[in-house]
């Protein structure tokens, strides 16, 4: 879908976006917490190879915790950040200053003020991202705050989610902090307009650039 | 309508103010006069800042920018920033504990920020207690696994020598006979008692006799495999497996082995004292293939030791036990 050129481009953007959200929590938690998102693609859902290794987490069964932020106007669409619930209680914990590099999937409790933490930074992280995509493309945006949920996923779940032809920006996550590494994943569901203009922006760049 | 939102919003259960693009302060509710002591005629027309002096904190005056100028809404958490808006007269802030939501609103062109104040003290104090709650009950959990394994370790030990028990030995041995089994292989019990034991303590007495006990124990394990197990039965009764034999002959060589090892007299308090075995070996499965069974034919071999003069070992022998 995204040509190496555009990849970069992509992935640079993002980059800068996140880097701005890891400014904001490393000031709110009062730690330096670096935040990078190593590949950026764009995929037809119906095209994921389940067998892919980047794609796990969607494929695994077990408790996810999923964060879903909607936002509409010119830009329209729905952003997910999705973290396994175990990596999603070290990111928790992280925040809260009770640092912990591995977490027992079997004894991970995700209690109410992790909960909350996790929709605040993704709350920042999403609104970053998305936010900063509506300014790329010079186009209004409304949104509102994200609905997190645990969810327990069975193995037939990812299969209907197979079955729709939504087209997404897969953003892979990690947050660092001191030797963790919690990884996560940002899905970005668009719509045709979106994702065209999105294309425009950025192949009108890249002339502009490369000629 | 306007009178009934307006009672609404003096009679919610939540902190909610509105500022304009300067900031200011255009609506104050009720539970905002109640918790903080300000009333609204002294709070509508002010400085969000001067009313709230943690909003001067950049991280705050960032997210009210976002929301007056990008339209972003922003959720705050009380675990990460504790309170917001504090009362007059107790302005400690880390007993207070406070979620925000920031929310962008319009009207007639012109944009407001709405900041909602939901009062988090007595859940984060339950969560604090839980999480308290939980940290004991995985010490108490990891105090009763950790009893449980030594209560099984006594249960299943002597403790004497250390050597597994009676109890245990039964088990090992149903264990070996399962697992020989399906393998047709082979294995010895070899029943064994040491020689004039009884002389020893009435002689020496019982903690001398202990101390005999406790180097008999070592001497047969440290002349096993470590694949084979030896258990102290009662009294001067010990017992072994000798798991995976090729055949009979290699029973009756560790039985040669363990005569010899106690060639060396026994050194205790000054005494030196010697002592001899006899034992008893009965072959899985040619001579049974019941536990119990094995054990019994491998005590009968020892008998007819003890009858004919004691010190040795000698093999079942189904027409002369």
């Amino acid at each position: 879908m995204l040509n190496e050129l555009q990849k970069d481009m992509l992935t640079e953007l993002v980059n800068v976006y996140v880097g701005q959200a890891a400014n904001m929590l490393s000031e709110i938690v009062d730690k330096h917490i670096v935040l990078s998102i190593p590949e950026v693609e764009l995929i037809s859902i119906s095209d994921v190879d389940p067998g892919d290794r980047r794609y796990k987490l969607f494929f695994s069964e077990g408790h996810l915790f999923r964060s879903s932020l909607q936002f509409g106007y010119d830009f329209q669409g729905k952003a997910f950040l999705m973290f396994p619930a175990e990596q999603a209680k070290v990111l928790a914990n992280m925040c809260l200053g009770e640092l912990t590099e591995t977490i027992d999937p079997e004894e991970c409790r995700l209690l109410d003020t992790d909960l909350d933490v996790l929709k605040e930074v993704s709350n920042i992280l999403l609104n970053a991202i998305i936010g900063e995509f509506g300014n790329f493309l010079e186009m209004k945006l409304e949104y509102v705050l994200p609905d997190i949920e645990l969810l327990h996923v069975t193995h037939s779940d990812p299969q209907i989610l197979l079955q729709n032809d939504v087209y997404v920006l897969v953003l892979h996550t990690s947050f660092l902090l001191a030797d963790t590494n919690v990884k996560g994943i940002i899905l970005i569901a668009l719509s045709m307009n979106s994702i065209s203009s999105l294309l425009e922006k950025m192949n009108a760049l890249l002339e502009e650039h490369h000629g | 309508m306007d009178n009934l939102v307006i009672q609404a919003l003096g009679k919610i259960n939540m902190g909610i103010l509105i500022i304009d693009r300067q900031l200011k302060v255009i609506l104050w509710n009720g539970w905002l006069e109640r918790f903080t002591g300000k009333s609204k005629e002294e709070v509508i027309g002010q400085n969000l800042l001067e009313v709230c002096p943690r909003f001067k904190l950049n991280m705050y005056q960032n997210i009210l920018q976002n929301a007056l100028y990008q339209g972003q809404s922003r959720f705050c958490s009380s675990a990460l920033h504790k309170a917001f808006i504090l009362p007059k007269e107790n302005e400690d802030e880390h007993f207070f504990k406070q979620n925000m939501h920031v929310e962008p609103l319009y009207e007639n062109g012109r944009s407001y920020a709405m900041i909602q104040i939901s009062d988090m003290t007595n859940t984060s104090t339950r969560v604090y207690k839980l999480k308290n709650l939980i940290k004991e009950l995985d010490v108490e959990y990891n105090k009763v696994k950790i009893s449980e394994k030594i209560s099984k370790h006594l249960s299943m030990h002597d403790s004497l020598t250390g050597l597994p028990n009676r109890r245990a030995f039964n088990e090992r041995l149903v264990w070996a006979i399962n697992h020989a089994e399906p393998s047709e292989g082979r294995f010895a019990v070899l029943f064994v008692d040491t020689d004039g034991f009884k002389q020893i303590n009435d002689t020496y007495g019982h903690e001398v006799g202990d101390q005999v006990l406790v180097e008999t124990a070592k001497r047969l394990k440290e002349n096993i495999r470590s694949t084979d197990s030896v258990a102290r039965l009662s009294g001067d009764e010990f017992s072994i497996i000798l798991n995976q034999l090729n055949d009979d002959h290699d029973a009756e060589v560790v039985c040669e082995k363990l005569g010899a090892s106690f060639v060396v007299p026994i050194e205790v308090s000054g005494y030196s004292i010697n002592l001899s075995l006899s034992i008893g070996i009965s072959i899985y499965p040619r001579h049974a293939d019941e536990p119990a069974e094995l054990l019994r034919y491998a005590d009968q071999a020892m008998y007819r030791i003890k009858k004919n003069g004691k010190s040795g070992y000698a093999m079942y022998d189904s027409e002369r036990d």
